[in-house]
C-alpha cells in the first residue's frame, strides 16, 4: 500500500487499492468487510473512520465507468415495462449516487407502523428510532439545514403555500442535495474518495467484485468472500462481520448465488430474498392543476434556494388522511404549464360563475408524481441460468403494479381537487382512468427497495431489527433492500440514516 | 337663383337627416336584439325549474355531455328528483358547500367536480 505523509497534522492520503494487483489467492483478514462502494457503504465507512475496527471496503468498478463492468448488471425484465436492470443502476465508486437526483425527504412516522389496511406493512420499530441520525444522513447528502416541512421558513422567503382548504393533503417540501460546480446532487465516490483515502483503518480495493458469502458448514456464520476481477484474479477477504451493501438488486443475487452450504441462498430459508422487489412509480402526466388567481410560488414548480438549502414543494397526504383512508403514500409535483381543452375551459367558468372567483388570470400546469406501491411477495427477482462474465447468476425481474396502487392513488387526487375547491383556489383534472393508461406514462424512480426486508420474524423478513441476516451471526445488509415498506420519500437519506444506526451496531459488536 | 331651386336644396338635408335617423334606429335595434337572435335556443325541457339555477347553461352542457359519456346509466328523472328535493330546503350554493364538505366529489373528463353540480350538468346535457 502506498501512502504519501502529511505535515502539520494532517492524516496520511492513501491510495485505493486495485484488486487486479492483488496476489492470485491471498486472505485478507478484516475486522469488517464492506461490500459495495455506492451511498451506503461510503456511508457506513465513513461513519466508522478512526475507530479501532479494521475495514476493507470492497467496490465492483473503478472510479469512473466502464462498459465490461457494468455488463456484469444485465439481467432480464418480464411484466410490467421497467427500466433494463443494467440501466437503472451504476457500477463504480458512489454507486447509484452517480445519476442521483439529489432529492431529499424523511420518511414518515406512518411509514414505520403497522397498518392493518396495508398488507405487510411494519417496520421492527417507530421512526424515532432513526430519527437522531437523520441530521448526519442530511449532512452527508449536503441538503443543507434539516428543516423540510417548516413551510413557514420557506414562504417566508418566496411566498406562502397554496391555500388548501380542510382535508387529507398539505403542501410538503423536498430538499435537495446541494449543487457544486453545475454537478447537483453530492456523488458520494467523487465527494468522498478524498475522506475514504484518509481514514486510516480502511483500505479501499476497487475493481473487487464478491462473487460468494461463504458460510461456515452449520451454516449459521459468515466465513470468507470469494473475490473475482474481470482480468481473472480471484483472491478472499477473511472477515469477522460484513455487510452487503449493494442495493435493492444485487443484494438479493449475491445472497441467492451464495448457495454452496444453503442450497436455497443465504438468509433465504424462508423464500423471502429477492421478493417484495420495490420501486416508486413517478408517472410523468397524473393531473392537470387549475390555479384560479394563477399565483403559485416558484418553489412548487422549481428547485429554489433559501435558509442555505435548495428546496422544492410537492402535495402529500397527511398520516390522519392515509390511515382514515386506507390510502398509500404519494408527492404530487407541479409540473409544466398547460392549456385547458373544451370541458376544461367549461368546467372553470362554470365553477367560477358559481363560486363567484375571478379565474380571468387562471393557469394550469401538469402534475407529476412519485407514488408508494404496495408491498407485493410476487415483484421478485430470481436467478436465471444464463451467468456473467464472472460466472454468477443473472437476475429476472417479475414486475407489477396493482390497479390498487393507481385506485389509491386519484383518490389522492381526488381529495386534493376537493379542498383546492374548498379553498376557492383551483381544481383538479385526474388525467388516467384504465391501467393502460397510466401505464402509457409509467416511469419509475430508480429506487431499488424491499428484497431483503426487515422483520423481527425471520418467516417474514431477511434480515432483523438491526439489519443482520436471520440466522447468521456476522453478516448485515445495509440499505433500501431493507425497506419492508417504502414510503413515497425517496430512499437516500432515509437509507443513510439506516447505516448511520447501524454503524452505532457496529461499534458495539467490536467492544 | 330660383324660389323651385330653394325648395330642392332644404328637402335634401332633410331626407338625409331622416336617413341617418333610420339607419341609427335599425342598428340600436341590431345591436341589442342581435345577440338574442344568435344566442342558442334551448328548447323548453321538464328541468327548467332546476337549469335556471345555473348561471352558464353552455358550459354546463359541455360537462354534462363529458359526465353522461362515462355515466351511460344516468336516469336524469331520478337525479331531477333527488335535486328538486335538495333544493327544496337548500340553495344551490348551499348544496355543492355541502358536497365539497362531504366529499361528495364526481368525475367528467376526469375533472373532479361536486356531484350535484355534475347532476345538473347532466340534466342540462340531456335538455340540450
Amino acid at each position: 500500500m502506498a501512502g504519501s505523509p502529511a505535515g502539520h497534522g494532517e492524516r496520511i492520503m492513501r491510495v485505493f487499492h486495485d484488486a487486479r494487483s492483488v496476489p492470485a489467492g491471498s486472505i485478507i483478514e478484516t475486522d469488517l468487510a464492506i461490500i459495495g462502494g455506492g451511498p451506503a457503504g461510503i456511508s457506513l465507512a465513513l461513519a466508522l473512520a478512526n475507530t479501532p475496527i479494521s475495514m476493507v471496503l470492497l467496490e465492483s468498478g473503478g472510479t469512473s465507468p466502464d462498459a465490461a463492468t457494468q455488463n456484469l448488471y444485465a439481467g432480464t425484465e418480464t411484466g410490467v415495462r421497467y427500466i433494463p436492470l443494467d440501466a437503472t443502476r451504476l457500477r463504480y465508486l458512489g454507486g447509484c449516487s452517480n445519476h442521483w437526483g439529489g432529492w431529499c425527504r424523511p420518511l414518515d412516522p406512518i411509514d414505520f407502523e403497522t397498518r392493518d389496511w396495508f398488507a405487510h406493512s411494519g417496520w421492527p420499530f417507530p421512526r424515532g428510532e432513526i430519527e437522531p441520525y437523520y441530521k448526519r444522513a442530511q449532512s452527508l447528502v449536503e441538503a443543507g439545514p434539516f428543516i423540510y416541512d417548516e413551510p413557514a421558513r420557506w414562504g417566508k422567503a418566496l411566498g406562502a403555500p397554496l391555500p388548501l382548504g380542510p382535508g387529507g393533503l398539505y403542501t410538503t417540501f423536498f430538499q435537495f442535495s446541494k449543487q457544486r460546480d453545475s454537478v447537483l446532487p453530492t456523488h458520494f465516490g467523487e465527494r468522498y474518495a478524498d475522506d475514504l483515502k484518509r481514514i486510516p483503518n480502511l483500505d479501499v480495493y476497487l475493481h473487487a467484485n464478491v462473487t460468494g458469502l461463504r458460510l461456515t458448514p452449520n451454516a449459521n456464520q459468515l466465513d470468507h468472500l470469494d473475490i473475482a476481477t474481470l482480468s481473472g484474479n480471484r483472491f478472499t477477504v477473511k472477515p469477522k462481520f460484513a455487510v452487503v451493501a449493494t442495493g435493492g438488486i444485487e443484494t438479493p443475487r449475491l445472497l441467492l448465488a451464495s448457495n454452496d452450504i444453503v442450497p436455497v441462498g443465504v438468509g433465504n430459508g424462508n423464500d423471502l430474498v429477492g421478493r417484495f422487489f420495490a420501486d416508486h412509480p413517478i408517472p410523468g402526466q397524473t393531473a392537470t392543476l387549475v390555479v384560479f388567481g394563477g399565483k403559485i410560488a416558484p418553489y412548487y414548480q422549481l428547485i429554489q434556494t433559501a435558509n442555505g438549502a435548495n428546496f422544492r414543494a410537492a402535495f402529500a397526504p397527511t398520516n390522519g388522511y392515509r390511515t382514515s383512508r386506507g390510502v398509500a403514500d404519494s408527492l404530487a409535483t407541479v409540473e409544466g404549464e398547460v392549456q385547458l381543452d373544451s370541458t376544461g375551459q367549461a368546467a372553470v367558468a362554470e365553477i367560477a360563475a358559481l363560486f363567484g372567483i375571478d379565474a380571468s388570470g387562471m393557469r394550469c400546469f401538469t402534475l407529476g408524481c412519485g407514488m408508494e406501491i404496495a408491498p407485493d411477495p410476487d415483484r421478485r427477482l430470481t436467478l436465471t441460468g444464463e451467468k456473467d462474465a464472472l460466472g454468477m447468476p443473472r437476475l429476472k425481474l417479475d414486475m407489477r403494479i396493482s390497479d390498487d396502487d393507481f385506485r389509491q392513488y386519484r383518490n389522492t387526487l381526488k381529495e386534493l381537487s376537493r379542498q383546492l375547491m374548498l379553498a376557492r383556489t383551483g381544481m383538479i383534472r385526474i388525467l388516467h382512468t384504465s391501467r393502460e393508461q397510466w401505464l402509457s406514462v409509467m416511469d419509475w424512480g430508480n429506487h431499488h427497495m424491499g428484497t431483503a426486508r426487515m422483520h423481527n420474524d425471520p418467516r417474514r423478513g431477511v434480515v432483523d431489527a438491526n439489519s443482520k441476516v436471520h440466522g447468521v451471526s456476522n453478516l448485515f445488509v445495509a440499505g433500501s433492500a431493507v425497506f419492508p415498506t417504502y414510503g413515497a420519500s425517496n430512499p437516500t437519506l432515509n437509507l443513510i440514516a439506516l447505516v448511520l444506526r447501524l454503524a452505532d451496531h457496529l461499534k458495539v459488536q467490536f467492544r | 337663383m330660383s324660389v323651385a331651386g330653394k325648395a330642392q336644396i332644404a328637402r335634401r338635408p332633410l331626407l338625409k337627416g331622416l336617413a341617418g335617423a333610420a339607419g341609427l334606429a335599425v342598428a340600436g335595434v341590431a345591436f341589442f336584439e342581435a345577440p338574442k337572435l344568435f344566442a342558442p335556443h334551448h328548447p323548453p325541457s321538464p328541468y327548467d325549474d332546476l337549469l335556471a339555477q345555473l348561471p352558464d347553461r353552455d358550459s354546463a352542457i359541455c360537462i354534462g355531455a363529458a359526465y353522461l359519456a362515462d355515466h351511460r346509466t344516468f336516469n336524469e328523472s331520478r337525479a331531477a328528483q333527488d335535486l328538486r328535493r335538495q333544493f327544496a330546503s337548500h340553495s344551490l350554493a348551499a348544496v355543492l358547500e355541502n358536497d365539497l364538505s362531504g366529499a361528495h366529489m364526481a368525475e367528467a373528463h376526469g375533472w373532479v367536480l361536486p356531484e350535484t353540480l355534475l347532476a345538473l350538468c347532466a340534466l342540462a346535457a340531456k335538455a340540450g
